[in-house]
């Protein structure tokens, strides 16, 4: 069945194009891209059996992520795969990797089916778990990464860990070389990582643990180094210091292969939110300064950081409520990533094009995935965005069992209302025009 | 803080006005710890929960005989005694002690924070006790107390602040006190005991003793845990002792009419001389009888705040005045 | 808190008469205070420039000074905070032995009763006196605890809406007077 989907904004990132017209598609794949004045209900080639009107919203490639929880097997009680797929089709998503840390954790083929049997159960994004680098994510061994490469994951990693050796790190990142993985490394020292805030002046008044920015400064060192050492194509997820983007930005420079993320927390919170000691505003890495902030910002536009992780966390009320210190670090964000990120494009402090670059064509880049363009013969992964709705971060609101935000009481403004994942509708927001 | 908002969580942006009003009221307060009959009936009927998950006899001995020369009923719960051992949240503990009915929980704490976790979700005003290395807002008005009574202003008056500031709720809650009535705080330690960016808070950091005392009004030591020794924070004790301890000696490079003061409970020998500690210089045990004083102002500061939210009928005019 | 706004209706006592009151007050303590060793205690804070005035009679009238006290009630009223911006405790200071004597308690207005109800709890906090009385300058009626004056200036009828106040020169008002106000609602 042809689809068309008319009177919108397309947005190509890829080439920076914006225009007003229609897209359509059949079989997953787009057959024409056209231009039309808004509000003009049809101007194309007429046998498309059904049109879905966009209402003047913005079309973009979907969103891909390279780092989210979605906690099963193992913490089912804080989501599941078939929550967290709702999830992540309601924040415009339709690719999700997901991180090893499970019970078990995915470090070989059965847990990796597993998820990805639940995964195709849900049918609303394309997974590809993350998986574990060393077996039960212990660091002694290599996990079995031709197995996981043989299911089509396309990158392994150590999710929020930290591999102490170095020799070892060194020989797995080889090793999955061999099989085309990407390697996904968090960098946090931590021998100098004691602590769930940054240390500045807030960890000074609050008296929480705290780590240095420092703690990320020599663990992306030390990966960088690796990354050249071994050769093998490397993600970085989740910098969150001006130092981190400036080791990067170096190194890009200098061609080694390695691409690097930043969440949409960090990109608009500074350490100041967790003055008041709310756990909610607890993740991995802390949040930093407001230098940092603009650090990462800028890193974003100049390429440095080419992807925007949701680093979705999941987290039940009973892992939030009690003491900071004791307080399970996440936050749920599959769903606000967009949002967040729509909040810097509309202070000016970003533009559309880094924006929605940084959440689709930029993290498929990365993963050496199809797609991120809207022309045809691509596939038809697509996400209509409301620019302008304002909304509110509330249980009732969110798709993930997840309720732990960063968005405290605060109105968000805009949001997904439409996700197309090979033609499919995964998500709908537009009443009345399924 | 009292009298503007119901909790009392920390010195940190305490206003001036605040701060003296608490000081004011304790003079008064101490006043009655010195009478014949130790107990006014103020706070009749008001039930103030003493809720210790970290153990400290002495702070929890002060809050009670505040609380009860107040005439309020006290209720100990302590970390020993409690289910918190088995497993329980902090919240869990928290709604079981809300069915006792309690108008203010005292609350200490290892973690930063858990006051406000408190006051988040309880119906009680909530008193932090020290929670952590955050703060010790009783403490650093008890310090500010008894600096008042012995040097009068605060206004401009050289406070050196000795040892752990990293893990010190005492001296942050002194720093933020201290600086917003414009007394002038030196701190000094070792390096590993400092945390970042204090300056920032408007003191001025030292690496030793010698300059933060010299010229001060008074020179307060801050315990040194015994655990953190021959750790990778400082060499041994002999060592700190010698370099960051109080002795006569270093105490001449002070004013001569200069206090020394200390939280309690001191290692003699370590962080302080004996000779020193008893000395006639040392307020060390006026601090803790003023303690009370402060305790008894800020619970009476607390209850106030509920009393007037009760509904409790009163005749237009009655008492004194209009 | 809604601010009150009070309207003056008529004047007690101009300055002279305050003076003649505190005579009067001062003779009738003299008489008792020859007869046993008398503390004069004022109640926060009316009462404590009305003791005082009364004191520096009763020096006139060369009487051996006596004792002398201020009482802050505040910690023992039974209306506490309610009413108030700010529930201020003021200075108490009793700094002779209470026990054995007879104190005075002087105040200025006498209305419910239940100021004097606490000024009673807290005095006998400091000791036993021999006897606790009473001066008022003004018994405005309308008690609701059974106490009563043993001296007093002058009694006037009122109404609950209305507001007695004793103004006087130590407490920054321009000349000595008793006013009625009503609440303006």
């Amino acid at each position: 069945m042809r689809t068309r989907l008319t009177n919108c904004e397309v947005m190509d990132p890829s080439k920076g194009e914006r225009f007003w017209g229609y897209v359509e598609w059949e079989d997953g794949v787009i057959k024409d891209v056209g231009h039309a004045g808004p509000g003009l209900d049809d101007a194309g080639s007429g046998d498309s059996s059904r049109i879905v009107d966009g209402r003047g919203h913005l079309l973009a490639p979907s969103f891909v992520d390279l780092f989210a929880d979605f906690c099963e097997p193992g913490f089912e009680y804080r989501e599941d795969v078939a929550s967290g797929s709702a999830a992540a089709a309601s924040g415009g998503y339709t690719f999700v990797c997901l991180d090893p840390e499970t019970d078990p954790v995915c470090d070989g083929a059965d847990t990796a089916r597993f998820i990805l049997d639940r995964g195709a159960d849900a049918g609303l994004v394309d997974l590809s778990p993350c998986g574990a680098i060393s077996k039960g994510m212990k660091g002694g061994s290599i996990a079995n990464l031709g197995e996981l490469s043989d299911l089509g994951l396309r990158c392994v990693g150590t999710g929020n860990r930290y591999v102490k050796d170095t020799g070892f790190l060194r020989h797995a990142m080889e090793y999955a070389g061999n099989f085309g993985l990407l390697v996904v490394l968090t960098s946090e020292d931590p021998d100098l990582a004691q602590g769930s805030v940054h240390e500045g002046l807030v960890s000074t008044v609050t008296g929480l643990r705290a780590t240095p920015a420092a703690a990320e400064e020599v663990a992306v060192a030390r990966h960088i180094a690796l990354c050249e050492l071994t050769g093998t194509p490397t993600h970085l997820l989740k910098l969150s210091s001006e130092a981190g983007v400036r080791l990067v930005r170096e190194a890009r420079q200098r061609g080694v292969p390695m691409t690097a993320s930043v969440t949409a927390h960090h990109l608009v919170l500074t350490d100041t939110a967790v003055q008041t000691f709310d756990p909610q505003f607890k993740v991995i890495p802390p949040l930093r300064t407001e230098a940092d902030r603009r650090a990462l910002v800028a890193g974003l536009s100049d390429g440095t950081l080419s992807c925007i992780v949701s680093d979705h966390g999941p987290r039940a009320v009973e892992d939030k409520d009690v003491e900071f210190d004791s307080a399970a670090a996440g936050a749920s964000g599959l769903e606000l990533t967009f949002p967040l990120v729509n909040s810097l494009v509309l202070s000016g402090e970003l533009t559309l094009d880094v924006a929605l670059g940084a959440l689709g064509p930029g993290p498929r880049l990365a993963l050496g995935l199809d797609g991120g363009k809207i022309a045809a013969d691509e596939p038809a992964d697509l996400v209509l965005l409301d620019k302008s709705v304002a909304w509110k971060a509330e249980a009732s609101s969110l798709e993930s069992r997840g309720k732990n935000t960063v968005a405290g009481g605060r109105t968000l403004v805009g949001r997904p209302v439409m996700t197309i994942r090979r033609g499919e509708v995964t998500y709908n927001r537009l009443s009345g025009n399924k | 803080m009292p009298p503007t908002t119901r909790h009392l969580l920390g010195l940190e942006g305490t206003s001036r006005e605040q701060l003296i009003t608490v000081l004011d009221l304790a003079r008064e307060f101490r006043a009655v710890s010195q009478r014949r009959i130790k107990k006014v009936p103020t706070l009749r009927g008001i039930t103030v929960v003493l809720f210790f998950v970290e153990p400290s006899t002495r702070t929890r001995l002060s809050f009670e005989v505040a609380a009860k020369r107040l005439s309020a009923d006290t209720l100990s719960f302590t970390a020993s005694h409690s289910s918190l051992k088995k497993g329980e949240t902090l919240l869990d503990t928290a709604q079981n002690l809300m069915a006792m009915r309690p108008d203010i929980i005292v609350i200490r704490h290892s973690a930063p924070g858990a006051p406000h976790l408190l006051s988040r979700h309880v119906e009680a005003a909530i008193v932090n006790a020290g929670d952590g290395a955050h703060e010790h807002p009783t403490q650093g008005l008890l310090d500010m107390f008894t600096m008042r009574e012995h040097k009068g202003e605060l206004d401009g008056l050289v406070v050196a602040v000795v040892g752990d500031i990293l893990h010190s709720r005492v001296a942050r809650s002194n720093i933020h006190g201290l600086t917003t009535m414009g007394a002038r705080v030196r701190v000094a330690g070792p390096r590993t005991m400092l945390p970042p960016m204090l300056e920032r808070l408007g003191v001025t950091c030292h690496d030793r003793i010698e300059p933060a005392i010299e010229g001060a009004d008074v020179v307060m030591m801050l315990r040194i845990q015994k655990e953190r020794m021959g750790s990778e924070l400082f060499p041994s004790e002999r060592e700190y002792s010698r370099v960051f301890g109080l002795d006569a000696r270093k105490l001449e490079l002070a004013k001569p009419d200069a206090i020394v003061m200390h939280p309690g409970p001191m290692n003699r020998g370590v962080e302080i001389t004996p000779d020193v500690a008893d000395s006639g210089r040392s307020v060390i045990l006026e601090q803790v009888e003023n303690g009370v004083a402060v305790r008894m102002a800020v619970l009476y500061l607390t209850s106030a705040h509920l009393i007037e939210g009760n509904g409790m009928e009163t005749t237009p005019g009655a008492g004194v005045g209009p | 808190m809604a601010e009150i706004r009070l309207v003056e209706r008529r004047k007690l006592l101009d300055a002279d008469g305050v003076e003649a009151k505190v005579f009067e007050l001062a003779e009738q303590i003299a008489a008792h205070a020859s007869k046993n060793p008398v503390g004069l205690v004022g109640i926060q804070t009316g009462g404590v420039h009305l003791a005082r005035r009364i004191l520096e009679r009763l020096e006139a009238m060369g009487l051996e000074k006596p004792h002398q006290g201020v009482l802050d009630i505040t910690l023992y009223r039974d209306d506490i905070f309610l009413g108030l911006q700010q529930p201020l405790v003021r200075r108490t200071d009793i700094p002779f032995e209470v026990s054995g004597t007879d104190v005075i308690l002087v105040d200025d207005v006498l209305y419910t009763g239940r100021t004097v109800r606490a000024a009673l709890d807290a005095l006998v906090d400091f000791g036993r006196p021999r006897a606790i009385k009473l001066a008022v300058l003004v018994d405005r009626g309308l008690r609701e605890y059974p106490i009563q004056a043993d001296w007093k200036g002058m009694t006037v009828d009122t109404i609950a809406s209305e507001t007695v106040q004793v103004e006087l020169t130590e407490m920054d008002a321009a000349t000595d007077r008793v006013v009625v106000y009503e609440r303006d609602d």
